[in-house]
């Protein structure tokens, strides 16, 4: 069974008077344990992609199927509770709350799916990610690169098997960015953790095993060589 | 030897203190740009560039170095002073337009002129060609949520232009824009700054941008760590 | 889960849980503390209604074998009760002075225990004492039957042949004894004039025990009417024991009466006293609670709106968190529950708070007098009052929590979770009200109300003179209507306005500013939505604390008019009946402070054709100086429309003047001023003779006298009810051969100071040279007037005006300071464009300047308007209607300065705002 699949997206948005196509006929399929990688100027509709991918967002057209399901008929409700346990999704910014600690943000997750043991499976987390002096800490008082990876124990919180992450490494410098996709990389070959990064950086991108570009609402294998900046 | 250079950078350094860190955004950086060159700085997220880029517009006060406008040192200006050369000799492009929702595309583009104290009929006069220039004259009492995305940024262009300045400084004039706009744009902004012989300085992450530059400088943590086109200045 | 994670939310967030704690506070506050000053008017009122009440319990025997010491003795043992006293009464048929030839008229007579006059505060001995032996005479027989101290009395009892012969051993004014003749039965209430109180001791030992045998069998010569014997016991309740409310104090005291009539099942009868006060009082404490809530409820909604405003400011960051809480798996249950748990710390906190608030405010403003009120360690204190007052601001606070924090939250919660996390701005149609013209309509409902009633003849009170005088609902319901309805029009003019104005405020700004202010007033004329918000808000506060001011000034006007409208001027000196002074008596009067002082003689048994009627006899030139004499009281007898109003029995009279027909008076020796209604009646016009009867009390002659109709008025001081005709005194006395001046009125400056001080010095003076009445507009109490008028506005327009200063200026900085944290990238892209800090800083001032100076103008606008619309309505409460308002100049200099200086404070602490806009972090991608 493919992960993902996307058929055919489409996604308008209305601001007032003005209509921004976001998507226009995306489709994807990834399969289970795959590293994706998804590449495109911004604008050209990579968080829209993302937010449907994770059940955040609804298409205006188009289906979305994950691990099987499809989500868009689903209820708020019942996208919710499918959602806590089969996806995670690490945005750029904001994905903590700000006055829990990082522990409690761990926990989060958990508590709202109901399950037991919260304390002890985030302190897990947290030690998988190699944070487990920050506990009590809150997110202003960690790093940039610090938070990103309390973002990433966070979505795994509930073990789902996908993982979404826009732009992750977006704010951080090159040392921490490299250390993060470390993570990422050991999960995704170590847990069979599909992933899908989206992502403008290159560096980034050539970690995945599969690259798919994103111009103005479509999206397209990129077989071609990964151009240099400078 | 004549000094061309009408932006310089010497030392230049910012470090914040971020709880418990001492981040360095900027790291020592020293930049010669010449009068009428098309200066592209290019790198990742987080590399430095938008600090940079303050720093070159007297936004934001380094930490470390200088910053010498025309030779002269931007440190040396009172705030006061500093808003007027703003105003005279450095024009402005944002990522995100920034545009005053209020005023029209035309008052817009008159705001800076008037800050300057112009009289009403030069500031239309001035505001007219520009719009033309960008191709907007039916669109000049529209407000800005009337306007695309596209054009929304050509009226931020015209603005920065419309007290002739010496100088462009712009921070990802193209990053909210599709393909095709931000063609159009460059070609906006590079076609009236080699007519009018502005210098123009770009930070942008889009390579297919910055190839059009006459020079590039690549900043990775707070650092030049290349440039192409010209020798290598100062500290790696 | 959702009770710890909404915990943490509020405990770590301080700004944000103290911005919104504070905006609630405020409205709950001041919603409390109205509450609050409503208790303590309710029990400063009843309190007032019940002070004229001697007796409050009148116990009488059922059968003279009633033990009544064993009564006395059971009811002083009772709880609430705090004095108790024996009382026989017996009428005598006659009582003659001995050796005197005239024969009195049937009287009645006491018998009280000596701790009678000490208990009971209706009796005041202007000479003598009680002896055990001996009589105390009212004055009115003293004078009638020419006693003094020491004469004999001879009194004959019905059915017993002896007769009682007593020496006068006092003399008692019974001015304040009213309540000794009330009645088991409610009907009856003859007051008799001729008076005696002996020693009960002496009453049981001499006459009891012949009276006593002829219950059974009443004397055929016992009139009518008469009591034969009549054993009381009168009481007196513990006062601090009762409730406030004059509901439940009524309740309490009719068991407590219950209660004692079963103490002794069948043998005696207990009448209340105080049923009649506390009628009054509940008919005047609804009024009150009415205008009160009234009055204060705007500033309430204006306060709740700020609460309001001051959740929209974390509004942004909560729905980010919300947003984050559905990516992390949160149901729309869940976030529900946790919003609910939110809410309800919110509330809570922020309603005890606001409860404290209150009870502050109310100290703060109200003053000692109400405070000790609401001292909550005095046992008099209500704890149920407070309590249930408590109990609704709390419920305020939790209901507008509901809908100001939690409501819109939860309404969000329906939209996609992108959008949220975009925190993008939505555009908005035309608010429901604005399409449908609600404002129009609900102005066009207001004046209709109003029409209608004014038609229907205007809010008359309800009851005739003397009886309560209470407010309906109804009488509100226009000035609501008004009040939404011009809330609602003010913002669509501010809008539409604004928009229109861009060029004119552009061109002003920019004078006023420099270039700067170009930009600032087309951004002021196009930010329609925010600044009309802002303006009306600010307005309409300051709308009520000017309405406000200026009602309490014109009611505190009116009730000083009133007062000397009865009393007469600032003080009435009356003499007593068996010491009657002249006119020049007046030099006599002459202490320091005094104005001017104008004797007026009287004659209550005066006829007009054969009907009595009390005529007055006026020294016009004195009196005119001394008496409060508006044109208004008098009308254009002459006029052919007063004559044709007069015929219809309309009441539409050509307006007179005081000079026009004093002056006439003046010059007509025998001339008479009649009061319209009575002119009515009898169908005299000016110029028409009119023979009236004038009465001698001491030649007990009528002589008839000719008298010339000069003028007509419609109200004359002196008495509400029977000043109708007034001749010159000199003609009065002449005519009738009675040269005693009834009472002297006396001017002072009118300062409330000068008025005790001369009344004191007066009674002072004549404390122990001859019996007087000294009442001045400070001290009489209106007993035929709704308490209504007394009541103390004060405290709550010192609350009121705090209110609107606090919101007003808080309201102000608010707005400003949410306006910089809005536009901070616009500020930021100000500044990068080259503005400087001081350009900036005159950008904001040129907003709040448009703000406040609005505010003001509409605010002042509304506010006159209010306030005449509210006297129009509440100018029933008063004998003499208002006419116009009065200018509060020292509250409203005081508050303009004060909202100056807020709005000044609130800008400057905004541009320090302003500059700190890191630009550089401003202008960053979010």
């Amino acid at each position: 069974m493919d992960t993902l699949q996307l058929q055919e997206l489409y996604k308008i948005y209305k601001e007032g008077d003005i209509e921004t196509v976001a998507l226009r006929g995306a489709s994807l399929t990834v399969q289970p344990g795959e590293f994706v990688a998804i590449t495109g100027r911004s604008g050209a509709g990579k968080s829209t992609l993302l937010h449907i991918m994770g059940g955040i967002s609804i298409p205006s057209a188009g289906r979305v199927l994950i691990n099987g399901s499809y989500i868009a008929k689903m209820s708020e409700s019942e996208r919710t509770v499918f959602r806590r346990r089969q996806i995670g999704v690490v945005f750029q910014t904001d994905n903590l709350v700000p006055f829990l600690t990082a522990l409690e943000n761990i926990m989060l997750p958990i508590q709202l799916a109901g399950r037991k043991n919260c304390a002890h499976e985030a302190r897990t987390l947290l030690f998988e990610v190699g944070l487990q002096n920050r506990a009590n800490h809150k997110p202003g008082m960690l790093s940039g690169g610090e938070r990103q990876r309390v973002a990433i124990a966070v979505a795994l919180a509930n073990r789902p098997n996908l993982l979404l992450a826009d732009e992750l490494t977006g704010e951080l410098d090159t040392a921490t960015a490299d250390q993060v996709m470390e993570l990422l990389a050991g999960l995704n070959s170590e847990h069979k953790l599909t992933l899908i990064v989206v992502t403008h950086n290159k560096v980034v991108a050539a970690r995945a095993n599969r690259q798919v570009h994103i111009t103005d609402g479509q999206l397209t294998e990129s077989t071609g060589t990964v151009r240099s900046i400078s | 030897m004549i000094n061309t250079n009408v932006l310089e950078t010497i030392g230049l350094r910012r470090e914040y203190r971020v709880s418990r860190d001492a981040v360095v955004a900027l790291g020592g950086v020293d930049i010669s740009i010449q009068k009428g060159e098309f200066v592209a700085i290019v790198g990742p997220s987080g590399c430095g560039k938008s600090t940079l880029l303050n720093l070159l517009g007297g936004l934001d006060q380094p930490t470390k170095g200088k910053v010498l406008l025309d030779g002269q040192n931007l440190a040396d200006f009172s705030e006061e002073q500093l808003a007027s050369l703003r105003r005279q000799k450095m024009g402005f492009i944002f990522q995100r337009h920034d545009l005053f929702p209020v005023l029209t595309a035309r008052e817009n583009i008159e705001f800076p002129s008037l800050l300057g104290g112009k009289s009403l009929s030069e500031r239309k006069i001035r505001a007219d060609e520009l719009l033309n220039q960008i191709g907007l004259a039916e669109k000049a009492d529209h407000l800005p949520d009337e306007l695309s995305g596209g054009q929304q940024q050509r009226v931020g262009i015209a603005r920065a232009l419309v007290n002739d300045p010496l100088i462009l400084l712009a921070d990802e004039p193209t990053g909210n824009l599709d393909s095709a706009t931000s063609a159009e744009i460059i070609n906006i902004l590079i076609r009236l700054t080699r007519d009018q012989g502005l210098t123009l300085v770009m930070v942008t992450h889009d390579p297919e941008v910055a190839d059009q530059a006459d020079r590039k400088l690549s900043l990775r943590d707070g650092q030049i760590v290349s440039e192409s086109n010209f020798e290598v200045e100062g500290l790696l | 889960m959702n009770f710890t994670y909404a915990w943490k939310l509020v405990t770590r967030n301080p700004r944000r849980t103290a911005t919104y704690l504070f905006g609630l506070a405020l409205a709950v506050g001041l919603f409390a503390g109205i509450l609050f000053f409503v208790d303590v008017t309710t029990r400063q009122m009843t309190a007032t209604a019940l002070a004229p009440v001697q007796i409050d319990l009148v116990a009488h025997a059922t059968s003279p074998d009633v033990n009544m010491a064993d009564v006395v003795t059971n009811f002083s043992n009772q709880r609430g009760i705090s004095a108790v006293e024996p009382v026989t009464t017996a009428d005598f048929l006659s009582a003659v002075k001995l050796g005197g030839t005239q024969a009195s008229p049937s009287g009645r007579m006491f018998a009280i225990s000596p701790t009678y006059l000490q208990a009971f505060d209706v009796l005041r001995l202007s000479e003598g004492s009680l002896d055990p032996n001996g009589v105390l005479i009212s004055e009115a027989m003293a004078i009638a039957q020419n006693l003094k101290g020491g004469d004999q009395v001879q009194f004959t009892f019905a059915g017993i042949d002896q007769v009682v012969t007593l020496p006068v051993s006092g003399i008692v004014n019974m001015d304040n004894a009213d309540a000794l003749f009330a009645t088991a039965t409610e009907n009856e209430n003859a007051i008799v004039a001729d008076v005696a109180f002996v020693d009960i001791n002496w009453f049981r030992a001499n006459l009891e025990s012949k009276l006593v045998p002829l219950v059974a069998n009443p004397p055929t010569t016992l009139p009518v009417g008469a009591i034969l014997l009549d054993q009381q016991v009168h009481i007196k309740i513990d006062r601090s024991m009762l409730p406030s409310d004059p509901t439940k104090a009524a309740l309490q005291t009719d068991s407590l009466r219950r209660q004692l009539e079963r103490q002794f099942p069948g043998q005696i009868k207990a009448v209340d006293n105080l049923s009649g006060a506390f009628k009054t009082a509940k008919a005047d404490v609804l009024s009150a609670k009415i205008l009160f809530i009234f009055l204060g409820l705007p500033g309430v909604a204006l306060a709740a709106y700020l609460a309001k405003f001051a959740a929209e400011l974390f509004a942004d960051a909560q729905r980010r968190e919300i947003g984050l809480l559905r990516t992390r798996g949160a149901t729309p249950k869940q976030i529900t529950s946790i919003l609910a748990v939110t809410s309800l710390f919110l509330a809570v906190g922020g309603s005890v708070l606001g409860l404290l608030f209150g009870l502050l405010i109310l100290l703060i403003s109200a003053g000692s007098r109400v405070t000790a009120g609401i001292n909550p360690f005095s046992a008099s204190f209500d704890w149920g009052m407070f309590a249930s007052s408590a109990g609704i601001a709390l419920l305020a606070g939790l209901m507008l929590t509901f809908l100001a924090a939690f409501l819109p939250t939860f309404g969000t919660l329906q939209s996609e979770i992108t959008q949220e996390r975009r925190t993008v701005r939505r555009v908005e149609q035309p608010p429901f009200w604005k399409r449908t013209y609600l404002d129009v309509i609900l102005l066009v409902a207001a004046a209709v109300v109003l029409a209608v009633t004014q038609l229907n003849g205007g809010f008359k009170p309800t009851g005739n003179e003397g009886a309560a005088i209470s407010l309906s609902f109804y009488i509100f319901l226009s000035p609501f209507f008004a009040w939404i309805g011009l809330t609602l029009l003010t913002l669509r003019l501010v809008e539409g306005g604004l928009a229109t104005a861009s060029r004119p405020l552009a061109s002003l700004f920019r004078r006023m500013f420099g270039d700067i202010g170009e930009i600032a007033g087309k951004s002021v004329a196009r930010r329609t939505a925010r600044i009309s918000a802002a303006t009306t808000v600010i307005a309409l506060t300051l709308s009520f604390g000017i309405s406000l001011a200026f009602f309490q000034q014109t009611y505190t006007q009116e009730k000083q008019l009133d007062s000397q409208y009865i009393v007469g001027s600032d003080i009435r000196f009356t003499p007593a009946l068996n010491t009657p002074q002249l006119p020049d008596f007046a030099t006599q009067l002459q202490v320091s402070g005094v104005t001017g002082i104008s004797g007026v003689a009287r004659d209550p048994q005066a006829l007009v054709g054969s009907e009595k009627n009390t005529v007055y006899g006026i020294d016009v030139a004195s009196f005119s100086k001394v008496a409060y004499l508006p044109d208004s009281f008098f009308v254009d007898g002459s006029s052919s429309k007063t004559i044709d109003a007069m015929r219809n029995r309309t009441t539409n009279y050509a307006p007179g003047s005081a000079q026009q027909v004093l002056d006439a008076l003046a010059n007509t020796p025998n001339g008479v001023i009649i009061s319209v209604e009575q002119a009515e009646k009898y169908n005299i016009l000016v110029g028409d003779p009119v023979l009236l009867r004038l009465y001698n009390r001491t030649t007990k002659q009528y002589t008839d006298v000719k008298a010339l109709t000069v003028g007509l008025f419609t109200y004359f001081p002196t008495s509400a009810q029977d000043s109708d005709f007034i001749l010159n005194r000199a003609f009065m006395t002449q005519s009738s051969g009675n040269p005693a001046m009834d009472y002297f009125l006396i001017k002072t400056d009118g300062t409330p100071a000068t008025i005790a001080s001369v009344t004191n010095s007066l009674e002072a003076q004549y404390k122990n040279v001859m019996p007087v009445r000294v009442q001045s507009t400070e001290s009489v109490v209106k007993v035929d007037q709704s308490s209504l008028t007394s009541m103390n506005l004060g405290g709550l327009g010192a609350m009121e005006r705090f209110y609107t200063l606090l919101v007003v200026s808080v309201g102000l900085a608010i707005f400003l300071l949410a306006m910089i944290n809005e536009r901070q990238r616009e500020f930021g892209a100000m500044r990068a464009l080259g503005a400087n800090l001081k350009q900036l800083r005159r950008f904001i001032f040129a907003e709040a300047l448009t703000i406040g100076g609005l505010s003001l103008v509409i605010g002042s606008i509304i506010g006159v308007g209010l306030a005449r619309l509210l006297v129009m309505l509440l100018g029933v409460v008063f004998t003499i209607p208002a006419k116009g308002l009065a200018w509060p100049v020292i509250e409203l200099l005081s508050m303009t300065a004060f909202i100056v200086i807020g709005m000044t404070l609130s800008t400057l602490l905004s541009s320090r705002r302003l500059a700190r806009i890191k630009v550089v972090e401003a202008l960053r991608e979010l």
